[in-house]
């Protein structure tokens, strides 16, 4: 099930937005080794005070089993103030009809190491479905999203297409790249028939909040 | 993909720009909202916004057709307190209907009283904008239907209405843009394609990339030169002398 928390609305959420800086920090600080601001238990960036919007992928326990957060390219977000490298050529990635995830994390199994593995966990390709439902609702053309080239396999691996925005550049110990996702109707609506996933992800209480528009 | 209202609105926005280059005189941005508001058969238009230094004092700039009075009602009312409906408007990412608001933030009361108060219209619908260096701006419409035409009118429109906001908080708050707007090469290309009359289809076949790269590109353009469709793009940079005519 996807879940979204408006950024401004996080303190309605305490136990999913707790689960979801904990798995961040698990996955971007502990595993992947980003050079990313730490705060006790929790992955915490300035973005994160950007009132993003957040999409959790939530199993039946409720804890946070993915996670990804969106913010219009027009305002605040990593690729132009952080990794504007990445686009220093082609130009900034900016309107209103494109949005910026980062973050995008999955939780590994505790067992065995995924960098290895080809197996594609069932919260992945919720997420990816998530991110384009949202798209969808949130009348977008397009989301940017950065990632490193762990990501970018796992991703690729679903059968997702991207296209290369910019030119790969290291930071740090990381080669980033930015990914540019089509949002599509017919292509989400493959996607899903692959994946053998519901006609909507999203819980009806998330749902109602986006539809508060239509 | 943009409609032909669109269009009028910007045309009218220009038309009202040359008449008032003669006298002498600034072009006045409510003009631009009041015949967005005559085309889409809307009742008012408001633009609110707030850099990242006043976000914390919440000390915002106006631009509203709604009528003086309740320009000086709301001053009075807000003078000393915080409005609860624009802080939270300023929070939100994705537009909303004003009819959630009172959900939502329990204070609302007094401010949407203010508007029954003054007729601003039955029903509204605002646009938040996230801006350069933080700025924070909200494009709010209002209208007198009733729910279903309403809600026939924001399906139909939205698109529009998002563009047409973006459009008009780079003009009020001087982002970098039309000017010299630095196209890429393949931009240029696209924009030259587009000069010649070719479809978004016929262009991709020609740079053999998708028709949705295509539609980034645009997208990317449109927003740049700060205009709102293809048309108007392909006449700036012509007139930029950035593309050439064929």
């Amino acid at each position: 099930m996807i879940k979204l928390i408006y950024g401004h609305e996080r303190a309605q959420f305490p136990q999913l937005i707790d689960s979801m800086h904990r798995l961040r920090k698990s996955v971007f600080h502990e595993r992947l080794k980003w050079d990313v601001p730490v705060s006790g238990d929790w992955e915490i960036d300035d973005f994160d005070r950007e009132d993003p919007l957040y999409v959790l992928v939530v199993d039946a326990q409720g804890a946070v089993q993915g996670s990804l957060r969106l913010l219009p390219t027009t305002g605040p977000n990593m690729l132009r103030d952080v990794f504007s490298a990445i686009t220093q050529v082609s130009g900034q990635v900016e309107n209103p009809f494109v949005w910026e995830s980062s973050r995008f994390c999955i939780r590994f199994s505790d067992n065995k190491d995924q960098r290895e593995s080809t197996t594609i966990s069932k919260a992945t390709v919720e997420l990816i479905a998530g991110m384009g439902e949202v798209g969808l609702l949130a009348g977008l053309d397009h989301v940017v999203t950065v990632y490193d080239a762990f990501l970018r396999r796992i991703i690729r691996q679903t059968g997702c297409n991207e296209t290369l925005v910019g030119r790969p550049v290291r930071f740090g110990r990381v080669q980033t790249y930015a990914g540019l996702f089509d949002i599509d109707a017919i292509q989400l609506a493959a996607f899903k028939k692959v994946w053998n996933l519901p006609e909507t992800l999203i819980d009806e209480d998330s749902r109602l909040r986006l539809f508060a528009a239509a | 993909m943009s409609s032909i209202s669109m269009e009028r609105v910007i045309d009218a926005l220009f038309a009202r720009e040359k008449a008032v280059k003669i006298d002498g005189q600034t072009a006045d941005n409510t003009e631009f909202m009041k015949s967005l508001c005559e085309i889409y058969g809307l009742k008012h238009s408001a633009y609110i916004t707030v850099d990242k230094r006043s976000f914390a004092s919440r000390k915002p700039k106006f631009l509203v057709t709604y009528p003086v009075e309740w320009q000086a009602e709301y001053r009075k009312t807000f003078a000393e307190q915080k409005d609860p409906v624009m802080q939270a408007g300023m929070s939100e990412i994705l537009p909303f209907d004003w009819r959630q608001v009172r959900d939502r933030v329990p204070e609302a009361d007094q401010v949407l009283g203010l508007a029954r108060e003054y007729s601003l219209g039955k029903q509204g619908l605002s646009i938040p904008i996230r801006g350069h260096g933080g700025a924070r701006a909200l494009f709010s419409v209002t209208g007198d239907y009733n729910e279903k035409d309403w809600r026939d009118v924001k399906r139909e429109f939205m698109r529009d209405f998002v563009t047409l906001a973006h459009f008009f908080h780079k003009r009020v708050s001087g982002e970098p843009d039309e000017k010299a707007p630095l196209l890429s090469e393949r931009e240029r290309a696209i924009l030259q394609y587009c000069a010649m009359g070719l479809t978004a289809f016929e262009i991709s076949d020609r740079l053999e990339v998708t028709v949705s790269t295509i539609k980034y590109h645009l997208n990317q353009l449109r927003y740049k030169m700060n205009v709102v469709n293809t048309t108007h793009a392909v006449a700036m940079a012509m007139n930029l002398g950035i593309i050439t005519m064929v």
